[in-house]
């Protein structure tokens, strides 16, 4: 038996009344391990202006990379003044500010690179791609299909990961973002990864993200663990959106 | 019944199917004229499953208070209103129950206003109504929240525009992929066919599985209609077997 999934609607302009109880906006409990870093943002919509009703939520794993949530079965310590959830609404010019740790790697997950050869799945891509096929030649999939045996990566290119001594190709350190507001039907969902990461080279949901758009998941460093990352909703240097 | 894209030889976690095929709207949708200046623009990236999606926030009853589930028992008086009696169940699209998940309401009040001071509305407050609730749903996934009726409420949006009733929800889920927040709407409502919100489904059996229904099982004799309204959360994928099995095409 299969139902069908319940559509999404806006959250509406008086979001703050039922999802305000539960703002989260300093991650870092009582002992917590890990780099302290500030993030500041600003969400404009297509004529850069401020959007001042929207609701920004982060999920992200712990400093040792990992996720406080039972699918994450990895042999890493949970920190127990760290969940990973942050909530808040941005402030009259639109901005909103977590405080939080910067997280550990995470798994794709997967298994030994080295073991088999053209992934699984209907339609292999092409399997000329050698080591320097990793980033690249990753295309972008359309947003309308989520559809039927979307390509698979080219099969080739594992030189190039870092991880590959442990049998595991590690994601960058990055935070999980989803945004609501007014005027947005469904949630929009996008990343945070961070300025001059040796990792975010070889990561390999970068390497999905045509390579000019990169730079606006990526966070401005402004000294001393403070970061400045902005969602510009539509136009020019318009954030890069995910679906999963 | 799709299969997802995966990372080269990462065929471990079992992802969240897509929403249905006219379940969503769109971001774009120009009835609706907000969305005009706020949906983007480009295409989104399709991310393949990895930890970071399918895992989220879990929340407890530590978060709950008593009285946050009876809308109509929060302040010392009694709120103006039909009392209402709102439950049904969260479940997944493989048709299982969504346990222990956090479900948030938030709703106007009789008179459809919000104690929101971008509300410029002039209908009466009341002193005795927030508007806002939450629950945990048990082990078969099912919540109840007692309220009022939400008054419908105008708009700027076009018009003579007027929002039909409704009461806002947000759900999680067991991941960040099954976030879901969505509007109820009330049986009836001769607003729904002129609301830009409703009518952005594409898919009209989707709408109206947005509407809820009289409930004479869940209706307290003396005191209260029930409605109930169902919600339904993106299940999971088939765990991928031990031994890696293609994943291409299946049920
Ligand atoms: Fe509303």
């Amino acid at each position: 038996m299969s139902l069908r999934t319940t559509a999404s609607q806006t959250v509406g302009p008086y979001l703050h009344i039922g999802l305000t109880w539960l703002v989260t906006d300093n991650l870092v409990g009582p002992d917590v391990t890990g780099d302290r870093i500030t993030i500041d943002g600003r969400i404009t919509d297509a004529d850069g202006k401020p959007v001042d009703d929207a609701l920004v939520e982060i999920w992200q794993a712990n400093a040792h990379g990992r996720y406080d949530h039972p699918d994450d079965t990895q042999d890493l310590p949970l920190d127990p003044g760290f969940k990973g959830f942050g909530r808040v609404p941005t402030d009259a010019a639109g901005r909103f500010r977590f405080t939080t740790i910067k997280p550990g790697p995470v798994p794709t997950p997967g298994r030994a690179l080295s073991a088999t050869g053209p992934s699984q799945g209907a339609n292999s891509a092409p399997s000329g791609g050698s080591a320097a096929a990793t980033a690249a030649s990753v295309g972008v999939l359309s947003a309308a299909g989520p559809s039927q045996g979307a390509n698979s990566a080219p099969s080739g290119g594992s030189a190039a990961a870092p991880a590959a001594s442990v049998g595991v190709l590690m994601q960058a350190p990055h935070i999980n973002v989803t945004v609501f507001m007014r005027g947005m039907l469904k949630h929009l969902k996008t990343r945070l990864y961070f300025p001059d990461d040796p990792a975010n080279v070889t990561d390999p949901v970068l390497a999905r993200v045509p390579v000019e758009r990169r730079g606006t998941l990526i966070a401005v460093p402004r000294g001393s663990g403070a970061l400045e990352w902005n969602v510009v909703l539509q136009g020019c240097g318009e954030t890069v959106f995910f679906d999963y | 019944m799709t299969s997802r894209s995966t990372y080269p030889d990462q065929p471990q976690v079992a992802g969240y199917r897509p929403a249905d095929r006219g379940t969503q709207p769109d971001y774009l949708y120009p009835p609706y004229a907000s969305t005009v200046k706020r949906s983007p623009s480009q295409p989104l990236v399709m991310l393949p499953t990895s930890l970071s999606e399918v895992t989220g926030p879990l929340f407890g009853w530590d978060l709950i208070k008593s009285n946050d589930f009876d809308l109509t028992r929060q302040h010392p008086g009694d709120p103006i209103g039909e009392r209402i009696v709102v439950s049904g169940r969260v479940l997944d699209t493989n048709a299982r129950p969504v346990a222990n998940t956090l479900v948030e309401i938030w709703q106007a009040n009789a008179a459809g206003r919000y104690p929101h001071p971008r509300d410029h509305h002039d209908a009466p407050a009341d002193p005795n109504f927030t508007g806002c609730g939450r629950t945990l749903t048990d082990a078969d996934g099912r919540y109840r929240f007692v309220t009022i009726r939400p008054g419908e409420y105008p708009w700027r949006n076009h018009y003579n525009a007027w929002r039909p009733a409704h009461i806002h929800f947000s759900l999680f889920g067991p991941a960040i992929a099954t976030r879901l927040v969505t509007q109820m709407y009330f049986p009836g409502d001769p607003l729904l066919e002129y609301d830009p919100m409703y009518t952005s489904i594409p898919d009209e059996r989707a709408r109206q599985r947005l509407v809820s229904m009289f409930d004479w099982e869940t209706t307290i004799p003396e005191q209260a209609l029930g409605y109930r309204f169902d919600v339904v959360l993106r299940g999971r994928d088939e765990t991928p077997m031990e031994n890696d099995l293609p994943r291409g095409v299946h049920g």
